[in-house]
């Protein structure tokens, strides 16, 4: 039975009950149902759910804006806090309650509602997976401008929300630009379309993390189906990657995706028995995308054959590596298989910090005497998502703990590079420098209070840190865990 | 099982891999219907991890997580989209075995496993009548396991030799055999479960029982093919039996491959027929043995006949949800996803669903009739035969 107390002190059982008699089996308060909903990708050790209560008091299944609307509206009197999700395919528990309260599963909210093939535009529910998305659209000859990296798990609305740059930004730009209008439960229940026009407008949302309101319908653009092709390219070094890279997004027609493996990563597949044939020992790995018309496909291969050719020591591997390796581009969790465990963190550079960055991640690899391995994508031509990550072992806890800390290093690293971390949702709430922060932490702060004055909507997240992770005791925290495990690897001798 | 075995390690270790990414869930025709996280794979996994990393082990399963790892047609719709490439189908089946050792099986499961030791079958029939079908056959002795030098080995099935609807699908392909000459046996009462039942409700060693049983009198038969028309038996035999088989020089053919080679070699001559087509890709035919194309060429080389797809299909199939005994432990919910499985069949247009598996056709049979559809069922086996010159 729900037993947490509300924001303001009331307990939120009258809630939970009301919501389960109005919804029936859309809504339940099973301690076995709600144990399911206190993670998203991130392993966190058990311990730390005595710290946040991370168990939703209540669950519910909306199948309707009306019933989002409305589970709002009653989480508001009674002033319970109101956490969405859907495919919950996140590290940094944007979707996991860390004050109990409501958990509205979007899941249910899901299916193509219109297809305009002549305006060539979408209406989405917000739940549906993008890979039923893009199913649908083939079959009117349409696929989406760009898919999240996580395709197959995360929704339409989920990525509106968590920031918007995968597969296709890199030529199409953010999903916001893609997107005309979204239909929105705002904190007080209403249910709003928003455009770029509307107050308050459509971008607010974008990256919102579920702080302002619940999305529950995008429309968006979309494009006619176009043959593909694809090219790999074997890389001496991270400078190498880099130059290609620059040369690549300079060009003209853009890339349609650019991914990157460094070496680490790339041996790490190979281990596995998952290198491309050809593969380089060693060596970094580019994939470059391209789609459009075969004249633009031939130009396009004119433009990866210059810039291969202009970068010394870089190599294309065969056609057939290249098309396996799109075919296995949402599976980059493959890495897992040399785990158990993987801790990683997904950061946002200029491209003209790339190369520093993974050199100096590549540094503190050798400060710590680990392997850190890096791959990305280019998000937008000037800006790449890297994710850097390390292996370990979940089930030994407090080495596990102590490598926790290492996570704070790729954010320093990263922040020296101007970048910031991919989204702030709960655990990157301590570690976001103002002056690189997107929107800015006070703007978010003044739209969380135009919006939700009672902060009932996914609080603890994103502006609203929660005092737990106040960020000078996490920094030192985390620097103090860092060093231990720096020493109990032997790293300072 | 106890702690630190192999089955347990593999167990914690691939639970332990999983990321709980999720690519998972929207596949899962259990979770499409139930909704709730923990009727997911990846709520699955949670269970298995939660199971084999945390003391006391699996012995202290709760009903809850039991009930959790049971529901699931073992489809392989997880497995196609793992991202972390882990075999959840092994999983599963791995998962159900440690219940049964430590004694947390479900009651069912026990009911339908005694049933199948003391009949040798899953209808709990008495094994002696199995050809009993036959007897409508003009020469119902031509499956004699007497018959010498028969050539192929027509392995029937369960729910082909004992279900009266299914028992249709036997008669289609001896038929089908007769009308292309081809020498053919059975064995009879010889003829065993092929022990997938056994697997599924987490007892895979007496399924090897039956296995070897099945192997020394398909061996001993003196045959070069193995035809069978049930995709479960296919896959089993293939499976769990396929080395033996093939060392004795014996290869294991499901139904649609066989037809089609005769038609291939114009040993069947099949006439036009005016009909919109559609046909379901059985999970153990399709997803978890990769065959796709031999049914659709053989509806294409059946003059006449529209053939559409249903919006899912292939790869990407959606379950009938027949599967993995799942209509032994949760009835209701292999309703559940049959009716959205027929949803699609309506939406195709199509006036015939064909499949290739005589549990799925059983299962959305049912689903059809319970809504009053106009929707006929058939094996392609039924539609071949209808369409013999």
């Amino acid at each position: 039975m729900a037993s947490k107390k509300a924001l303001y002190g009331r307990s939120t059982q009258p809630l939970a009950s009301r919501l389960i008699e109005r919804y029936q089996e859309r809504a339940t308060d099973s301690p076995y149902e709600r144990s399911f909903y206190t993670r998203d990708l991130a392993p966190i050790p058990g311990i730390v759910d005595r710290v946040f209560a991370t168990t939703p008091d209540v669950v519910v299944r909306p199948d309707s804006a009306e019933m989002v609307a409305d589970v709002v509206k009653q989480a508001g009197i009674d002033r319970v806090p109101v956490t969405t999700r859907a495919g919950a395919s996140t590290a940094l528990w944007g979707c996991v309650p860390v004050q109990g309260g409501v958990l509205l599963d979007l899941s249910d909210l899901r299916g193509v509602v219109a297809i305009d093939p002549t305006e060539k535009t979408a209406r989405v529910r917000a739940g549906t997976v993008w890979t039923d998305f893009e199913h649908e659209l083939l079959g009117h000859h349409l696929v989406a401008k760009s898919v999240p990296s996580s395709a197959p798990a995360s929704s339409v609305g989920g990525w509106l929300c968590t920031g918007g740059y995968g597969i296709g930004t890199l030529k199409y730009g953010r999903f916001l630009s893609q997107v005309r209008s979204a239909e929105v439960v705002l904190p007080d229940g209403s249910i709003r379309r928003l455009t770029r026009e509307t107050q308050p407008p459509l971008q607010w949302f974008e990256g919102s993390e579920g702080t302002l309101g619940v999305v529950t319908e995008v429309e968006l653009e979309v494009r006619d189906a176009s043959p593909m092709s694809h090219f790999l390219l074997s890389c001496p070094g991270i400078s190498a990657v880099r130059q290609i890279v620059t040369k690549l997004v300079a060009g003209s027609p853009l890339p349609y995706s650019i991914h990157f493996d460094d070496r680490w990563t790339a041996a790490a597949m190979e281990a596995l028995g998952y290198a491309p044939a050809g593969a380089v020992a060693g060596s970094e790995l580019v994939r470059v995308d391209w789609e459009g018309t075969p004249e633009e496909l031939e130009a396009a291969e004119s433009v990866t054959r210059a810039a291969v050719a202009a970068v010394p020591g870089v190599s294309q591997l065969s056609h057939e590596a290249a098309k396996e390796e799109w075919a296995e581009r949402f599976r980059s969790l493959r890495i897992k298989r040399g785990g158990p465990s993987v801790l990683g963190q997904e950061v946002l550079l200029p491209l003209s910090g790339l190369e520093g960055y993974l050199a100096d991640v590549e540094r503190l690899a050798m400060r710590y005497r680990m392997t850190l391995m890096s791959y990305g994508h280019m998000a937008v031509p000037d800006k790449a998502i890297v994710m850097t990550m390390f292996y370990t072992d979940e089930t030994k806890t407090v080495e596990y703990l102590f490598s926790m800390g290492i996570m704070k290093k790729f954010h320093d690293v990263a922040a020296r590079r101007n970048g910031a971390p991919y989204g702030l949702a709960f655990w990157s709430t301590p570690h976001i420098r103002s002056r690189l922060a997107d929107p800015p932490l006070a703007e978010w702060r003044r739209r969380k209070q135009q919006l939700d004055p009672l902060g009932i909507m996914n609080p603890g997240k994103g502006p609203t840190r929660l005092a737990a992770m106040n960020p000078m005791v996490i920094q030192l925290g985390m620097d103090a865990l860092a060093g231990i495990a720096r020493v109990t690897r032997g790293g300072l001798s | 099982m106890s702690a630190g075995s192999p089955d347990q390690d593999t167990l914690r270790r691939e639970s332990l891999i999983c990321a709980q990414c999720g690519a998972c869930r929207d596949v899962c025709p259990a979770f499409r219907q139930l909704g709730w996280e923990s009727s997911s794979p990846r709520g699955r996994m949670s269970v298995v991890k939660d199971l084999t990393t945390k003391k006391p082990g699996v012995s202290a399963a709760t009903d809850e997580q039991v009930r959790t790892l049971c529901q699931c047609t073992m489809c392989g719709a997880c497995r196609e989209i793992c991202a972390a490439r882990i075999d959840t189908t092994e999983l599963w089946f791995e998962a159900r075995a440690a219940l049964t050792r430590e004694g947390k099986a479900l009651g069912q499961f026990a009911r339908l496993a005694e049933g199948i030791r003391e009949a040798k079958n899953v209808a709990s029939f008495d094994n002696e009548t199995r050809l009993e079908w036959a007897e409508d056959l003009d020469e119902g002795d031509i499956l004699d396991p007497q018959v010498e030098k028969a050539e192929v080995l027509y392995y029937v099935g369960c729910m082909a030799s004992f279900y009266p609807r299914s028992q249709q699908v036997a008669l289609a392909i001896a038929e089908i055999m007769k009308a292309a000459n081809v020498r053919f046996s059975a064995l009879g009462g010889e003829e065993w479960c092929c022990g997938y039942p056994l697997e599924a409700s987490g007892r895979p060693e007496e399924a090897k029982v039956f296995q070897r049983h099945n192997v020394e009198k398909i061996l001993a038969s003196g045959v070069t093919k193995v035809v069978t028309g049930c995709p479960t038996c296919f896959e089993t035999l293939n499976r769990d039996c396929g080395d033996a088989l093939r060392e004795g020089g014996v290869e294991v053919l499901h139904a649609t491959q066989f037809i089609l080679q005769l038609i291939r070699e114009q040993r069947l001559e099949l006439s036009g027929r005016s009909a919109v087509v559609t046909y379901h890709d059985p999970c153990d035919l399709g997803r978890n043995s990769g065959i796709y194309d031999e049914p659709r060429e053989i509806l294409r080389s059946i003059p006449d006949l529209t053939f559409v797809e249903l919006h899912s299909s292939r790869e990407g199939s959606s379950c009938c949800g027949g599967g993995g005994n799942l209509q032994t432990v949760d009835p209701a919910l292999t309703e559940r996803i049959a009716d959205a499985r027929v949803d699609e069949i309506v939406q195709s247009g199509a006036e015939i669903v064909v499949s290739a598996c005589q549990q799925c056709e059983q299962v959305l049979a049912a689903a059809i009739q319970r809504r009053g559809l106009k929707v006929q069922v058939m094996d392609i086996s039924e539609l071949v035969l209808d369409s013999l010159v």
